[in-house]
């Protein structure tokens, strides 16, 4: 089967939709600009003195080589370097205190999320970040094994994650939308499919959903739910993830608790639909080379029925 | 001189022609009824002595001294040697010492080989012999017992020999058991003293049964357990699977635990997911789940240590499940292997087994 490609959502630094990305796109402009005011006088200096022939007055020379030579790039470059030392405290400020505060920790190959609630307790989620519009948002960054790097283009700069210490990072999103997060530093065979999607939505939609995430998982009604929860104990699936409200409490892997109502599989290697959650137990290292989840061939089609059954009322 | 390169190119051409003429003819005997020539028999047996000293050279023997080591290796005797090299107490085979070249009526000449030289054998085989390769390529350290056992065949009597093969007599136990697993897993699946097989009492009955699928069609390697399950029939896998199953698993405690490593394994296992990133054993090993997995407790710790190798090193193979343990054993080095399989061995068993 040939792999589906995710629908594309924005992963460009030249879309911004929040503040630091802003800030890093018109520095962008500004520097193509003062490269391009640079360019022409330089080269157009070079031109005019090949093509205009016989010989040029020695005052006149004088000017134009360390005019266009030397002052013209010295107080463009000096200007460029002002403008974005300016932006440099601004993007450094620590957010407000009272910011939501988004720990993400790199795992070969994923992502491991986790929001502080109100009340203090410690919400795990993976490879999906949901942030409120117009709000600081402050990141916690670390890495469980090798150096990954945490970057989302639409909204900001990338920063590291190094094992054994915590990067921090505020983003400032401006635009409700949905956009595309990467590993930004080699990290390993599955590097390009070690993806994560990410929300900006209003705030009163982002109360909800983190309410939502905080509840323990849903208990199965229905019988092939009932019966897939029950395989998914017994094939020791909760030796790696964690299904709060059941026995499944495995660190290995990804948090499944809401599981069904993430965009994507895989860190954000598929679309999270029936079909590709089923090929992902059964097939999983056809879907994403080198993962460390095993495959699981040996459960029959109505086993790997009821255990899709059981992830898909995750909601 | 002219002359003569043209005799010997002529003389080499009649020689040809009759050679072929020889082979198109059919007219060369392979009869084995006749036996070789003499010259031919001292020329092959010299040249294979000469080669198997060359090509032992450097095998590492490990210590053979081992509890239950000559019991295993009589099992496999009897299960796959006796029928060409004879039992200690009788004489050579009538049927095979009609071969050419014959098979060596092993109790009476084993001693003219050296330790290494046995393994070489038994893991190669012997061109142009009855003396087939061992069945897996993937096993050479389940050689050993054989080793073992073939060093003192030569001055053991019948009555020694029977006793290492005799097993317990349980009315009910299915021929199959008796005849083809006693030897090495006994009778009530206890094990007979090495800790080199599983104790297959009170093991899930569906695992037992794939495995010896996979054993049958070579998906798990062995050299003893591959044609021995592939000398089963449907019926008598399900007979030995369901027999196993139900046994009750040992309770006695091995006298010489290593409380250190078990300390170890078990700290291994309570930290296991921050540091070392693997699952839990218990969570797929235990008692209440998948009655494909395998219980672990009360193992063997040599029989899980190798397991665990196998797995590493890509050569166990197994049911579909097999794959499941290979990022976990990749993450772990021998030490720690060494640690959790002598943890899993003092673990107990407290389950009643009941057919699942």
């Amino acid at each position: 089967m040939r792999p589906e490609l995710i629908d594309d959502v924005s992963q460009s630094a030249l879309d911004p939709a929040g503040v630091g990305a802003t800030q890093i796109v018109d520095l962008f402009h500004w520097m193509v600009g003062g490269g391009v005011v640079i360019w022409l006088i330089v080269v157009g200096l070079s031109v005019y003195s090949i093509v205009v022939p016989g010989g040029h007055r020695p005052r006149l020379t004088k000017t134009l080589v360390i005019g266009g030579g030397a002052v013209v790039p010295t107080v463009v470059l000096s200007s460029l370097l002002c403008y974005a030392l300016a932006m440099l405290p601004e993007l450094h400020r620590p957010p407000p205190s009272d910011s939501p505060t988004v720990k993400v920790n790199g795992v070969r190959w994923w992502w491991r999320v986790q929001y502080q609630t109100d009340d203090g307790r410690t919400i795990e989620t993976a490879n999906e970040i949901r942030l409120p519009v117009d709000e600081a948002v402050e990141f916690k960054l670390t890495s469980e094994d090798v150096i990954h790097s945490f970057w989302i283009p639409s909204l900001g700069g990338k920063v590291d994650m190094i094992p054994g210490r915590e990067t921090r990072l505020k983003l400032y999103p401006t635009r409700v939308g949905k956009f595309r997060g990467v590993c930004a530093e080699y990290c390993g065979t599955a590097h390009a499919q070690m993806r994560f999607d990410v929300t900006v939505m209003p705030r009163p939609e982002f109360n909800r959903w983190l309410s939502n995430q905080s509840s323990d998982a849903r208990e199965p009604s229905q019988q092939s739910a009932i019966r897939g929860g029950e395989l998914f104990r017994r094939k020791g699936c909760g030796a790696c993830h964690t299904i709060r409200g059941t026995d499944a409490r495995g660190r290995v892997g990804p948090d499944l608790t809401h599981l069904a109502s993430r965009s994507s599989l895989g860190a954000a290697t598929k679309p999270n639909n029936t079909e590709n959650l089923r090929h992902w137990i059964t097939h999983t290292h056809h879907v994403k080379p080198g993962v460390t989840m095993p495959a699981f061939q040996a459960l029959d089609e109505r086993e790997v029925d009821a255990i899709v059954a059981y992830l898909e009322q995750l909601h | 001189m002219k002359d003569f390169l043209k005799n010997l190119a002529l003389l080499g051409l009649v020689v040809a022609v009759l050679g072929i003429l020889a082979l198109v003819t059919g007219i060369v005997p392979v009869k084995a009824s006749s036996g070789h020539w003499p010259i031919t028999h001292w020329i092959l047996d010299f040249a294979s002595d000469r080669s198997i000293a060359t090509h032992s050279v450097g095998i590492e023997v490990p210590s053979l001294n081992e509890p239950g080591m000559l019991t295993l290796g009589a099992g496999i005797y009897q299960s796959n040697c006796r029928w060409c090299h004879g039992r200690p107490g009788s004489s050579q085979p009538r049927a095979v010492s009609r071969m050419t070249p014959a098979p060596p009526f092993l109790p009476g000449v084993v001693d003219e080989w050296e330790t290494e030289e046995l393994f070489y054998i038994i893991k190669h085989g012997i061109k142009f012999t009855g003396m087939p390769a061992w069945p897996s390529g993937h096993r050479d350290e389940e050689i050993w017992p054989l080793v073992a056992f073939l060093q003192e065949v030569g001055n053991m009597n019948r009555q020694q020999y029977q006793d290492l093969l005799a097993v317990d007599d349980i009315a009910d136990a299915p021929e199959v058991v008796v005849d083809h697993c006693a030897v090495c897993h006994a009778v009530d699946g206890a094990g007979r003293g090495s800790a080199r097989v599983p104790i297959l009492a009170g093991q899930n009955e569906a695992y037992l049964r794939q495995s010896l699928h996979a054993y049958a069609t070579g998906d798990r390697h062995s050299g003893v357990m591959e044609p021995i399950a592939a000398r089963l029939d449907e019926r008598e896998i399900e007979d030995t699977a369901k027999w196993y199953a139900v046994q009750l698993p040992p309770t006695d405690e091995k006298p010489d635990r290593d409380e250190d490593e078990i300390r170890e394994g078990r700290k291994l296992l309570s930290q296991q997911d921050e540091t070392l990133k693997i699952p839990d054993c218990s969570e797929c090993h235990g008692e209440s789940n998948d009655p494909t997995y395998p219980i672990l407790t009360g193992q063997p710790a040599e029989y899980l240590y190798r397991q665990l190798i196998l797995f590493r090193q890509r050569s166990r193979g197994g049911s579909d499940n097999a794959n499941l343990m290979h990022k976990i054993a990749d993450a772990i080095n021998e030490r720690q292997s060494q640690q959790l399989a002598s943890y899993f061995e003092s673990l107990p068993r407290d389950r009643q087994p009941t057919d699942e």
